[in-house]
């Protein structure tokens, strides 16, 4: 490879194109990343208020639950809980 | 943002009786007592208004220490709170979305580096007519080929 300068330039150029592509690329993912880090703590801090609002074992349950519900992704299920302290249909609550 | 220095609690039956809180910020604060009878029994609900979801919660978390409570269920409707966090939700599932792309894509990328550059390395040989060594370099392109990423 040392004996053709030509292509090895060539190589190179090609390659320090591929690395800024790159590079691109990993910014973009960097900024995505703060952003969905940031969503996250948003959604985090909601369910502590929604949680704030009830005592006792009911703040724990709708942690709980909140918590089940993004993992599941249902989001229904999650302004439910938030709304109503616990799901309609599995009804956990103790009245 | 205003802040409210006292609340006052009414209640039917004795009139209103002023009571004094600590100094909240708030835009609209009310609070207001309403006996209810349901399934059998009659107790008190409470109803605390405002659009802040902090300060209710802050305000709640006071009176159940004062009152000693140790269990409190409650409806929360926030119409305001709940359509940004329904934003909220949104930008999740849109930078979920857009992290899986990218991250197929440098997937991509990173695949085609190593496949590109092991084929100019046998081009370059080929050029230079070593075909010795060109056998044991076309296996590994083969084998990338029919890889897992492709």
């Amino acid at each position: 490879m040392m004996g053709d300068m030509e292509m090895m330039r060539k190589a190179y150029t090609e390659l320090n194109g591929l690395n800024g592509q790159l590079m691109a690329g990993y910014n973009i993912r960097a900024q995505n990343q703060e952003t969905l880090l940031n969503a996250l703590k948003e959604v985090n801090q909601m369910i502590q208020k929604a949680a704030n609002l009830r005592a006792g074992r009911a703040k724990a349950r709708v942690i709980a639950d909140c918590r089940t519900a993004v993992k599941s992704n249902s989001m229904k299920t999650l302004f439910k809980i938030m709304k109503y302290g616990y799901e309609a249909n599995t009804n956990s609550a103790t009245r | 943002m205003s802040a409210v220095r006292s609340a006052t609690l009414s209640k039917p039956a004795n009139g209103y009786v002023p009571v004094e809180t600590a100094v909240l910020p708030a835009e609209v604060l009310v609070i207001s007592w309403e006996s209810v009878s349901e399934f059998g029994q009659s107790h008190l609900r409470l109803r605390i208004q405002c659009d802040s979801m902090d300060l209710a919660g802050e305000l709640l978390q006071d009176m159940v220490k004062y009152f000693k409570i140790d269990e409190l269920e409650s409806v929360a409707d926030f119409p305001q709170e709940y359509q940004k966090f329904e934003e909220v939700l949104k930008r999740v599932a849109d930078c979920n979305a857009a992290r899986m792309n990218l991250a197929a894509d440098m997937a991509d990328d990173s695949q085609r580096i190593k496949v590109s550059s092991l084929l100019r390395l046998v081009a370059h040989r080929y050029a230079y007519n070593t075909y010795d060594n060109v056998c044991c370099m076309i296996t590994p392109i083969a084998s990338l080929r029919t890889g897992p990423g492709d």
